[in-house]
């Protein structure tokens, strides 16, 4: 038996674990007791993050889809794929790129990386895209869920990141905690939270959800959901009012300030009442206990960014750190909670359509250039096209790579993905299972998971960290970076590496944030936190100490508009989704773990019991839940979780899939959709359903 | 009883001996922390750092444990049990009382069946146990009965002296063994076994809780699931604090409850079943298929681990179901703390 230290695959927390193999198997998962992130504890995920690994169901050799079988169309049998050797997949797949490109140029090339894969994987994924292929057209599930806080805070503060470290929990005087159900999509962050609150902290929680948090809570504002910007405003409104601003923080910091403050003039709480329906003494208390902390942290993750006013969300919780001095020192700062273990990596390596890596600007002359000396090649010089918007009618994308990312399940109003997939011409995807996107593919390439290969993810709170192999890639998978290079050799551009360490060496070299990162380095002390720009830097804990990233931080005078789809008389219920503890995103994974897919097996409609008593809705009936864009069965849970008129669906279950509902209306600056807010009617199903 | 002793530098070379004809699991320091690894290198030996966060458990009932394998046809099924010899070295007195528990568990006497899975691994194992002569910052096994030093279940049993190890010699095969390597060994003096009672003396001063388990297991044997004198709002408290990670179960020396289950291909031919471990602390431990769940909320699901730990074990197999080794306290999300909870409900 051997016992290897690696990251958890989940969430962004960034737990190291210990796993156990025996006989080319992982046989046990237990936490690392020297991780400063973990402190010997798992979440039930971590505990159970291998039993995926060795599934018989995973992908274990090169699939291409057989001759008319169905060509764009859906398909539910590996039977219409053909095994075929890596030589041939990759063959085909390279002179299809070529073909496309040659014809309709490069920008109908596009290419999805992965939130799930290693930073050296990214970061090859997008050289691939700029270097090889020659398009920007490079995104991944980040812009799903963090794209408007990337756009947000680098424009507030002039960086995209997680201000402060976990760690810092444990001195916060007051937490602010909206649009994250933290206990149960990043725990360790949560139990952090809750072993705060215990010993005195305060808690705020602002979350249409009665969510595990509200019984720590001293005070659970119970917003509705698409109203962030009127009770965030409200809160700046209360603390200008009662003086509690940091004046001096402000003069010496900050730039803009008054246009902010006479947007928020009018966001009085009883004008903040109407729209959010909080009643006005709760928010004047809630902005005191923040106003006056000495240290007050801001956490926040999809309840605030997946809206078509993310970026306004994003950029009034900015305000509201600002007006009080609360960032730029521990214990503060504005705290985007990363859902995937690598989707802030994947960010930093540059798998975003206009930035290179470390946001160095595409469209910047210098950084290119940087870039094009050590690849040896010129680089297209225009931002390519988002996730969202490689998905839209009439755009020029006919040939898709998917690494690592299951958009049709994931993506809003699947329905119409499904009719979009029909106009792609070449589709490749990645994976380790045969996810709801490989079955539109018409190449399969079979991918490593996290345990078979060797790399690093970054953390939520910037923490790079080891990723190590603990067996073998299955049957004929490979590690991703491994395809990658064998690709880019087909496209005749070799990438020679032998291990992902080479990889992180050019990559620091090209990444003053990453400049001070090197495997022996993580090797020995074990994680370094960006900016860590050379090697003799510890990396940095917390963010703008002593002025902002961008000079001064930046107010924003935001207004509040609603959101994009809101309830009438033939569509009264408000639907709002996201996920539970137990199972991750599209399910790929934790659904084949026992333990996991035992605690939630099944979709649900959380309803509150007087909207169920009103429609005649049992505990555990069945019910037919009906947007404008489709329509799901799914049993219904009612509980006191949800306001009245509010329902929640997870959206992890193909078979009851709550993006079939969800509107694909878009951030206009981050492209984000609104997953978190749609317009919905119930029906009750018969007796056969 | 035998009582023999050994240099320090010499029970390695004797190890070393060991290692040559059969496997040697022993506590190392690895990157991530402290585990119980099969080495190679003798010089891994750490037995400094405190108990590892996993118990010695998994090597006779692992986290996941295939039973056969099946195929599709004739329905072929291949067991996969292995009579390979093993030293576990360096166990403690803890988790040599929670091996006893298992025992129990596992046999026909008291659990009701012979799981020969467990016990194939079991009866191939030669337990070498190690006296603690500190009590890290979770241990409560005095209070327990199970330490601070052993009174049964090992093959041979150490105790740190000076700068030698007094050796206790607890069953026919322990024995064997050492006479047939008596060169390593010397005859104890009456001064060491004296230094061995001071020793002990002096560590079980180390532990200065005021709980007597006995009273508590009488107190929850009286008050049943009544709730008369321990209220539903006690554990309420505590089941908020929970976040129903399972880590209390995974890590404790004692829990032994486990799912099976059946992986198949995609095609249905060919197939294994599997053995997890699994927590009292999840819903669908309980959870029927009408969806109606005697477990369903975590006041109950804590409560009725705490009746387990405290109470059933001892109707049931006689034995304290927990022995002390504090693994829970360290893993706990919500320092949902047993011991604690104990003395809160002795005092009531």
């Amino acid at each position: 038996m051997n016992t290897t230290l690696t990251i958890c695959p989940w969430c962004g927390c960034g737990c190291s674990l210990l796993l156990r193999e025996r006989e080319g198997k992982i046989v046990g998962a237990l936490p690392s007791s020297d991780c400063p992130v973990s402190q010997g504890r798992l979440c039930v995920k971590g505990w159970n993050c291998y039993e995926y690994v060795r599934s018989p169901l995973r992908l274990v050799s090169p699939l291409m889809r057989k001759k008319g079988t169905g060509y764009k169309k859906r398909t539910d049998s590996l039977d219409d794929f053909q095994e075929v050797s890596w030589g041939k997949a990759l063959k085909f797949v390279a002179s299809k790129f070529k073909d496309i490109r040659e014809k309709k140029g490069s920008v109908a090339l596009g290419l999805l990386s992965s939130a799930k894969c290693t930073n050296e994987e990214n970061y090859l994924m997008m050289k691939l895209a700029r270097a090889v292929l020659q398009t920007n057209n490079i995104d991944h599930c980040a812009r799903l869920c963090h794209s408007s806080t990337v756009v947000g805070l680098a424009r507030a503060f002039g960086s995209g990141a997680m201000t402060n470290s976990i760690e810092e929990i444990e001195k916060a005087e007051v937490i602010l905690v909206t649009g994250s159900n933290t206990t149960e999509q990043h725990p360790e962050i949560g139990s952090r939270i809750i072993r705060r609150v215990l010993k005195g902290a305060k808690l705020i929680l602002v979350d249409p959800r009665k969510i595990h948090l509200a019984k720590f809570a001293t005070l659970h504002l119970q917003a509705r959901p698409g109203t962030d910007v009127a009770w965030i405003n409200g809160l700046i409104h209360v603390i200008l009012k009662e003086g509690l601003a940091d004046s001096d923080f402000i003069d010496r910091n900050t730039e803009n300030f008054s246009s902010m403050r006479e947007i928020v003039e009018k966001y009085t709480p009883q004008f903040v009442e109407e729209i959010t329906g909080i009643p006005a003494e709760q928010l004047i208390e809630a902005a005191r206990i923040y106003g006056s902390a000495r240290q007050a942290m801001i956490f926040y993750a999809m309840g605030i960014t997946q809206h078509v006013t993310g970026t306004d969300n994003v950029l009034s919780l900015a305000n509201l750190s600002m007006v009080t001095g609360h960032v730029g020192r521990p214990s503060t700062g504005v705290n985007p909670l990363r859902g995937q273990n690598n989707v802030q990596g994947a960010c930093d390596m540059g798998a975003l359509p206009n930035f290179l890596t470390g946001y160095q600007k595409v469209e910047d002359r210098d950084s290119r250039k940087k870039f094009e000396q050590c690849w040896e090649v010129k680089l297209p010089t225009v931002a390519g096209l988002t996730e969202t918007e490689m998905f839209v009618e009439g755009n020029p994308v006919q040939a898709l790579y998917i690494m690592g990312e299951n958009p049709l399940l994931s993506e809003p109003n699947i329905g119409h993905m499904e009719k979009f997939m029909k106009f792609l011409e070449f589709l490749v995807v990645q994976d380790i299972f045969f996810t709801e996107t490989a079955r539109w593919a018409d190449v399969i390439l079979p991918g490593g998971s996290f345990a078979e290969k060797d790399g690093t993810f970054t953390s939520t709170e910037r923490r790079i960290q080891r990723v190590r192999e603990v067996v073998k890639p299955m049957g004929e998978s490979q590690a991703d970076w491994k395809i990658i290079c064998q690709l880019a050799k087909e496209l005749g551009y070799p990438m020679g590496y032998s291990h992902p360490a080479q990889i992180m060496e050019e990559i620091a070299s090209l990444t003053p944030i990453y400049g001070g990162v090197s495997y022996p380095r993580l090797d020995k002390i074990g994680a370094l936190q960006w900016p860590c720009p050379e090697d003799s830097h510890p990396g940095t804990p917390y963010l703008h100490k002593g002025g902002f990233k961008r000079g001064r931080g930046l107010f924003t005078p935001v207004e509040y508009e609603p959101p994009r789809e809101i309830t009438d008389e033939e569509y009264p219920f408000l639907l709002t989704t996201g996920r539970v503890y137990q199972q991750w995103h599209t399910g790929t994974m934790s659904r084949l773990t026992f333990t996991l897919h035992r605690e939630v097996p099944q979709a649900f409609v959380e309803m509150n019991p007087r909207d169920g008593l009103f429609l005649g809705v049992k505990n555990r009936q069945l019910i037919k839940v009906i947007s404008r864009r489709g329509e799901i069965i799914a049993k219904a849970f009612l509980t006191e979780r949800v306001r009245e008129k509010t329902i929640f669906i997870p959206f992890h279950f193909s078979e009851a899939a709550a993006n079939r509902l969800t509107v694909d209306s878009l951030d206009p600056q981050a492209k984000i959709p609104e997953y978190k807010v749609c317009a919905v009617k119930i029906e009750l199903c018969g007796e056969n359903n | 009883m035998i009582l023999l002793t050994i240099e320090r530098e010499r029970l390695l070379k004797f190890l070393n001996e060991l290692k040559r004809e059969t496997e040697l699991i022993v506590p190392v320091q690895r990157l991530g922390g402290v585990t119980f690894e099969q080495i190679e290198d003798i010089d891994e030996v750490n037995l400094l750092e405190g108990n590892p966060l996993s118990s010695p458990k998994q090597f006779f009932f692992p986290q996941t444990d295939q039973l056969f394998q099946l195929r599709k046809g004739a329905f072929t099924f291949k067991e996969k049990l292995k009579r390979k010899k093993r030293i576990l070295f360096g166990i403690r007195p803890c988790d040599l009382a929670a091996l006893e528990f298992c025992d129990r568990f596992f046999s026909r006497e008291h659990g009701g069946y012979e799981d020969i899975y467990y016990w194939i691994r079991r009866r191939n194992t030669f337990l070498v146990g190690i006296n603690c002569l500190k009590a890290e910052e979770n241990c409560f096994c005095f209070l327990c009965g199970s330490g601070p030093f052993a009174r049964r279940g090992y093959d041979l049993q150490l105790t740190p002296l000076e700068d030698f190890y007094l050796v206790e010699v607890g069953s026919s095969p322990g024995d064997k063994l050492v006479s047939s390597y008596s060169h390593y060994f010397s005859a104890a003096s009456p001064g060491d076994r004296r230094e061995k009672e001071t020793l002990e003396e002096r560590t079980k001063k180390e532990f200065s809780h005021k709980i007597d388990l006995q009273k508590v297991t009488n107190k929850l044997s009286k008050d049943g699931f009544s709730g008369a004198v321990i209220k539903n709002e006690f554990w309420e408290e505590i089941g908020d604090r929970c976040l129903d990670c399972g880590g209390c179960n995974y890590v404790c020396p004692t829990c032994t409850c486990f799912s099976i289950l059946d992986k198949t291909d995609r095609n249905i031919e060919v197939g294994e079943r599997m053995r997890i471990w699994d927590s009292c602390n999840f819903s669908g431990f309980t959870r029927m298929a009408s969806g109606a769940n005697p477990g369903a909320n975590k006041r109950d699901r804590i409560k009725r681990r705490v009746f387990c730990k405290l109470l059933f074990s001892q109707e049931n197999q006689g034995l304290p179901g927990c022995v002390g080794c504090g693994r829970c306290l360290k893993v706990c999300y919500g320092e949902i703390d047993i011991l604690r909870i104990a003395g809160e409900i002795q005092a009531k």
